[in-house]
C-alpha cells in the first residue's frame, strides 16, 4: 500500500471515537481499518497497550485508545493501522465515525499544559458537529519502550 | 299378771274372775233359794195344805149338819142323799190329811176325830133314819138335841184343834222358813260383798294396768299423729308443688309440641328446597360441562394461536438473522469504503473519482446499516410483541387449563353438592319422620303428665284426708286419754 503524504492527503481526516471521546487522525498516517483481531497479552508492556495482534502476517501492537486518552471506553469494536513512522500500529477503537475534510483554521494548536501532560500525542483540537475533535499525532502514541518490549516478546 | 298378756286377755282374766264370783254368788244364791223354797214348800205344800184341808173338813161337817138339819125339817130325800155323800167326802179328806201329816201327835189327833166323826154321824144317821116314819119325829127332835149335837160339839172340838195343832205347825214353819231365808238372804249378801270387793280390786288394778299401758301407747299414738301431721303437711305441699310442676311441665310439653310441629314444617321445607336445589345444581353440572367443552375448543384454539406466534417468533428470528447478513455486509461495506477512500486519499488525483464512489458506497453501507438497526429495531419490537402474545397465550392457555381444572373441580363440587343435597334431602325427610315420632311421643308424654298431675291431685286431696284423719286421730287419742286418764293428764 501506498503511504499518501500530507499534501495529498490535505487535511482529510479519519474520525474515530472510543468512550465519550471523538479523535482524529490525518488520513495520511491510517492504514486501513479492520473488524478487530485477538491480541496476545504483551509483558511489560503499559496499561494502555492490550497486546499485539498479527495484521497481514506482521506482529503490530494493539493500543487501547480510550485507554491511552484516559477515557472509559467500552469493548472495541474497530481496529485502525496506522503508521508510526517506520512501524505500524494498531489502534483499538469503538467505532469509525467516517472521513471528514476539515477547513484550515478549524484547529487549534495544543495548549502548553496539555501538551506537557499528554506527551505529544494530541497535536490540534478542533471541532465537529458541535462536539470536541482531537486530533492526534500517530508517531508519538507508542512510546520506545513498548517497541522494545513487542521486539523482546517477538524474539522469544 | 303377766306384761305380755294383750289387753284382752287381762280383761278377759278380770271378767273370768268377775264370772267365777257370779258364778259362786249364784251357786250360792240357788242354794240359798233352793233352802228357802224347800221351807217354804214344806210350809205351804205342808202344813197349810194340812191347815186347809182341816179347814175344809171343818166345813164338811159343818155342812153336813146343815143338811142333816135340812132334812130333817123338809125331809126332802135329796138332802138325804147328800147327808151320805157328805160323810163320804168328809172321811176321803180325812184319808187325804192322814197322809199328809208326818207326826205322831196329828196322827192321834185325826184318830180321835174319825171316832168322833164316826160316833156322830152314826148318830146322825139314826136321827135321820127315825125322819121316815111320823111316828117318831118327836123322839127323833129329841135325839137330835141330846145325841147328835153333843157329839157335834166333841167332834167340833177335836177339829178345832186340829186346826189350832196345824196352825201352830203352820207358824213354826214359817218361822223356819223365814229364818233359813234370812240365812241364804246373809250368804249372798257376803259372797255379793266379797266379789264387789275382788270385782273393785280387779277393776282398780286393770284400770291402773290399763291406763299406764294405754296411756302411753295413747302419748305414742299423739307424737306419732303429730308426726303423721307433719308429714301429711309435707306431704299436700309437696303435692301442691308438684301439681304445680306438672301443670308446668305440661304447659313445656305443648310448647315443646308445637316446636316440633315448626321443626317438622321446617325439615319438609329443608327437603322440598333440597330437591330444588339439587335439581338446580344438575342444571349448574350440566352448564359446566357444556362450559367445560367450549373451553377444551377455546384451548384448542389458543394452542393454535401460541403455534402461529412461535412461527411468527421463529420467522422473525430468522428475518433477524438474514438481518445480521445484511448488516454485517453494511459493516463491511462501509469499512471496505473507508479503506477504499483511504486508498484514494493516497492515490492522489487518480483516486478522488474513485474516492467519490467509495464515500457513496460508504454512505450506501451506512444508509444501510442505520435501515438494518431500524429492521433490527422493529424485528425486536416484534419479536418481543410475538414474546408477549406467545406469554399472554401460554398465560391464557394457563388459565384456560386452571379454568378446565376448576370446572373439573366445580364439577366435582357440583356433583358433591347433589349428593351432599340428596344426603340432606334424607336426612331433612329422617328429621321430619322422628320429629313426627317425637311429637306422638310428646303427645303420650303430655298424657302421662296429665295423668301423673290427676294423680298428684288425688294425692293431695288424700293427703287432705289424711291430714283430717290425722286430726281426728289426734283428737280420738286425747278423748282416749282423757277417758283412761280423768286428770287430764292424757
Amino acid at each position: 500500500m501506498t503511504p499518501p503524504t500530507d499534501s495529498q492527503a490535505g487535511n482529510r481526516l479519519l474520525v474515530l471515537r472510543t468512550g465519550a471521546l471523538r479523535c482524529a487522525l490525518p488520513l495520511c498516517h491510517v492504514v486501513e481499518t479492520m473488524r478487530p483481531l485477538p491480541a496476545q497479552p504483551v509483558a511489560n508492556a503499559p496499561a494502555f497497550v492490550s497486546g499485539a495482534a498479527v495484521v497481514r502476517g506482521e506482529a503490530l501492537p494493539v493500543v487501547d485508545l480510550g485507554s491511552l486518552l484516559g477515557a472509559s471506553a467500552g469493548k472495541p469494536a474497530r481496529f485502525v493501522v496506522v503508521r508510526a513512522g517506520e512501524r505500524k500500529v494498531v489502534l483499538a477503537v469503538e467505532a469509525v465515525v467516517g472521513i471528514h475534510e476539515l477547513p484550515g483554521g478549524t484547529l487549534a494548536g495544543v495548549p502548553p499544559l496539555l501538551s506537557q501532560a499528554e506527551a505529544g500525542i494530541i497535536t490540534a483540537i478542533g471541532s465537529l458537529d458541535q462536539e470536541l475533535l482531537l486530533v492526534l499525532q500517530a508517531a508519538r502514541i507508542v512510546p520506545d519502550e513498548v517497541w522494545a518490549a513487542l521486539a523482546g516478546s517477538e524474539a522469544r | 299378771m303377766q306384761k305380755t298378756w294383750t289387753f284382752g286377755r287381762k280383761l278377759g282374766v278380770g271378767l273370768a274372775a268377775m264370772a267365777v264370783l257370779t258364778l259362786v254368788l249364784s251357786v250360792v244364791a240357788v242354794y240359798a233359794l233352793r233352802y228357802v223354797i224347800q221351807a217354804k214348800d214344806q210350809v205351804i205344800v205342808t202344813n197349810a195344805r194340812i191347815l186347809a184341808e182341816a179347814y175344809r173338813l171343818e166345813g164338811t161337817a159343818y155342812e153336813r149338819m146343815g143338811t142333816v138339819r135340812a132334812y130333817l125339817l123338809t125331809g126332802d130325800e135329796v138332802h138325804r142323799e147328800t147327808v151320805r155323800q157328805l160323810r163320804q167326802t168328809f172321811f176321803d179328806r180325812l184319808g187325804q190329811i192322814r197322809e199328809l201329816v208326818s207326826t205322831q201327835v196329828e196322827r192321834k189327833e185325826l184318830e180321835e176325830i174319825g171316832q168322833a166323826a164316826t160316833t156322830q154321824f152314826d148318830a146322825g144317821d139314826s136321827v135321820v133314819a127315825m125322819r121316815q116314819s111320823a111316828e117318831k119325829l118327836q123322839e127323833m127332835g129329841k135325839a137330835f138335841q141330846e145325841k147328835v149335837i153333843p157329839l157335834n160339839i166333841v167332834l167340833r172340838g177335836h177339829l178345832a184343834d186340829l186346826i189350832k195343832h196345824e196352825q201352830d205347825n203352820l207358824e213354826t214353819a214359817k218361822k223356819h222358813a223365814s229364818d233359813a231365808a234370812n240365812t241364804a238372804i246373809g250368804v249372798v249378801i257376803i259372797v255379793a260383798a266379797a266379789s264387789v270387793i275382788v270385782a273393785g280390786l280387779l277393776a282398780f288394778f286393770l284400770t291402773r294396768l290399763l291406763s299406764r299401758q294405754i296411756g302411753s301407747a295413747v302419748n305414742h299414738i299423739q307424737n306419732s299423729s303429730s308426726e303423721l301431721q307433719a308429714a301429711a303437711n309435707q306431704q299436700t305441699a309437696a303435692a301442691k308443688e308438684q301439681v304445680a310442676s306438672m301443670t308446668e311441665i305440661s304447659t313445656t310439653i305443648k310448647e315443646l309440641l308445637a316446636t316440633a310441629k315448626q321443626i317438622a314444617e321446617s325439615a319438609q321445607g329443608v327437603a322440598r328446597i333440597a330437591d330444588n336445589t339439587t335439581s338446580a345444581a344438575r342444571k349448574g353440572d350440566e352448564t359446566v360441562g357444556r362450559a367445560q367443552g367450549e373451553i377444551a375448543t377455546i384451548r384448542k384454539q389458543v394452542d393454535t394461536v401460541v403455534e402461529h406466534m412461535l412461527d411468527l417468533g421463529r420467522k422473525s428470528q430468522q428475518i433477524g438473522g438474514i438481518l445480521e447478513i445484511i448488516n454485517e455486509l453494511a459493516e463491511q461495506t462501509n469499512i471496505l469504503a473507508i479503506n477504499a477512500t483511504i486508498e484514494a486519499a493516497g492515490a492522489g488525483e487518480a483516486g478522488k473519482r474513485f474516492s467519490v464512489v467509495a464515500d457513496e458506497i460508504r454512505k450506501l453501507a451506512d444508509r444501510v446499516g442505520g435501515s438494518t438497526k431500524e429492521i433490527r429495531g422493529l424485528i425486536e419490537q416484534i419479536r418481543s410483541a410475538v414474546n408477549a402474545a406467545v406469554m399472554a397465550t401460554e398465560s391464557g392457555s394457563k388459565a384456560v387449563d386452571a379454568g378446565s381444572k376448576q370446572f373439573s373441580e366445580v364439577t366435582a363440587v357440583f356433583r358433591q353438592i347433589s349428593e351432599l343435597l340428596r344426603t340432606t334431602t334424607e336426612a331433612a325427610r329422617e328429621i321430619e319422620l322422628s320429629t313426627k315420632q317425637q311429637s306422638s311421643a310428646v303427645e303420650q308424654t303430655n298424657v302421662a303428665v296429665a295423668n301423673v298431675a290427676q294423680t298428684s291431685r288425688e294425692a293431695e286431696a288424700s293427703s287432705g284426708q289424711v291430714l283430717q284423719t290425722v286430726g281426728e286421730l289426734t283428737t280420738l287419742s286425747r278423748d282416749l286419754g282423757r277417758l283412761i286418764q280423768s286428770n287430764g293428764q292424757a
